[in-house]
C-alpha cells in the first residue's frame, strides 16, 4: 500500500504557486525531511512534464475563411432584424419626422405658387380696380359739362 | 504567465471596449492573438481537430456577438476561456459527442492528429508517439470539470481563482478538481511513472 503524508495535499497548490509565503517556507522545509512528499512532488512534476509533451495543433488553412464567413452570415441576418425591430418599437417616432416633412413640402409649394401668379392675372386685377371707376370714366364728358354749369353734389 | 506575450491584459480590455464601440479591427487583433490558444484548448478537450475548429469558431462568434454588451469585469483571457470552457462542456454533454466518440475510437483517430503531425519528424521515436497517445487517452478519460480545470491550469496558466470564475466553482473546489484530475491521470498513466508510484 502506498505510504501517505498529511502534508501531501499541499504539494499541488505548492507546485501551482497557490500557497502563501509562510506555507511555502513550511513545505520547503518539510520536503527536506519527508521522503514521501519528496517522491510525491517528483511524481507530480513528472506528470506535468508528460502533459507538456503534447504539441500544439496547427490551424487549418480554411479556418479563418470559414470563421469570417460565419461572421458575415450573422451580420446579414442581424441588420434586417435590427431595422425591423427598430421600426416595430419606434414607429411613432419614425412617422413624426416623415409627417412633418410632408407638411413642410406642401406649405412651401403653396407659398411658391402664390408668389408665382402669372403676369396676365396681375394685369387683370389692376384692371378690375379701373372697372370700379368705369362709370366715371365713361361719363367724363357729362360730368365736365355739369361742372361747367355749376352743378355740384355727389355724382 | 505567458498568455499575453504581445498584448497586456489592459490592452486586451481596451481592444474589446473599442470593438464594443464598433471598431472591427480591434476584434481582429484579439482574434489573431487568441485563435491558436483557443483551438489548442478545444483540441486538448476532445482530441478531434475538426471538432476543435468547429467549436473555436463558435467561441469566437460568441465573443463577436457579445461585443456590444461587453463589460470588463475580469481579464479578457479569463472571459474568453470561460466562454470556451462552457462551450466545450456543453459539447461534451451533447449526444453528438457521444456518437462521434464511438467513431473516433473505432478509427483509432484519437490523438491520431498528434501522431500524424509528429510522424513528419523522423527523429521522433515510436515510443514517444505511443506515450503521447496514452496521455491523450488519459486526458480524454477525465470528467469534464476535471479536464477543464487541469487544461486551464497546466496549459494556460490560470490561477485557481480564475479557474473558479470560469467553472463557477470556489477556489477550494478548483483545488479539489485539479487534485483529483492529477490523481486520475497518474492512475491512467501509471506505466510512465516507474515502480515507485
Amino acid at each position: 500500500m502506498k505510504k501517505t503524508c498529511p502534508h501531501c495535499d499541499l504539494l499541488h497548490p505548492f507546485m501551482d504557486g497557490e500557497l502563501p509565503e509562510d506555507r511555502i517556507r513550511f513545505i520547503e522545509h518539510h520536503l527536506s525531511i519527508c521522503r514521501i512528499c519528496t517522491d510525491e512532488l517528483h511524481s507530480l512534476q513528472t506528470l506535468k512534464g508528460l502533459l507538456h509533451d503534447l504539441d500544439d495543433v496547427p490551424v487549418s488553412m480554411d479556418f479563418d475563411r470559414n470563421f469570417w464567413k460565419k461572421v458575415d452570415e450573422y451580420e446579414e441576418k442581424r441588420l434586417p432584424a435590427l431595422f425591423g425591430g427598430w421600426f416595430a418599437r419606434r414607429w411613432r417616432v419614425g412617422i413624426a419626422p416623415l409627417l412633418a416633412t410632408f407638411i413642410l413640402i406642401i406649405g412651401v409649394t403653396m407659398v411658391r405658387n402664390t408668389q408665382n401668379i402669372p403676369v396676365n392675372d396681375t394685369l387683370l386685377v389692376e384692371q378690375l380696380d379701373l372697372y370700379q371707376d368705369y362709370d366715371v370714366v365713361n361719363n367724363l364728358d357729362v360730368l365736365e359739362q355739369l361742372a361747367r354749369e355749376g352743378v355740384t353734389g355727389d355724382l | 504567465m505567458g498568455l499575453n506575450e504581445v498584448m497586456g491584459p489592459d490592452n486586451e480590455i481596451e481592444l474589446m471596449l473599442m470593438f464594443s464601440k464598433g471598431d472591427e479591427n480591434a476584434f481582429r487583433t484579439l482574434y489573431l492573438a487568441y485563435r491558436k490558444k483557443i483551438i489548442t484548448y478545444c483540441y486538448r478537450f476532445f482530441f478531434d481537430q475538426e471538432l476543435a475548429e468547429e467549436l473555436s469558431q463558435e467561441i469566437f462568434l460568441k465573443v463577436y456577438k457579445a461585443g456590444s454588451r461587453y463589460k470588463p469585469t475580469a481579464r479578457f483571457s479569463t472571459w474568453i476561456f470561460k466562454i470556451a470552457t462552457h462551450t466545450c462542456l456543453n459539447e461534451l454533454r451533447r449526444e453528438k459527442y457521444r456518437t462521434r466518440i464511438d467513431s473516433i475510437d473505432s478509427e483509432d483517430d484519437m490523438a491520431g492528429r498528434e501522431i500524424k503531425d509528429e510522424s513528419d519528424n523522423a527523429h521522433e521515436s515510436i515510443e514517444a508517439m505511443e506515450r503521447k497517445k496514452r496521455i491523450s487517452q488519459a486526458l480524454r478519460s477525465l470528467p469534464g470539470n476535471q479536464r477543464a480545470a487541469l487544461l486551464l491550469r497546466e496549459y494556460h496558466g490560470f490561477s485557481y481563482k480564475e479557474i473558479g470564475d470560469q467553472l463557477n466553482a470556489t477556489e477550494s473546489g478548483v483545488k479539489s478538481l485539479i487534485h483529483r484530475g492529477r490523481e486520475n491521470l497518474r492512475n491512467e498513466l501509471h506505466d510512465e511513472f516507474g515502480e515507485d508510484s
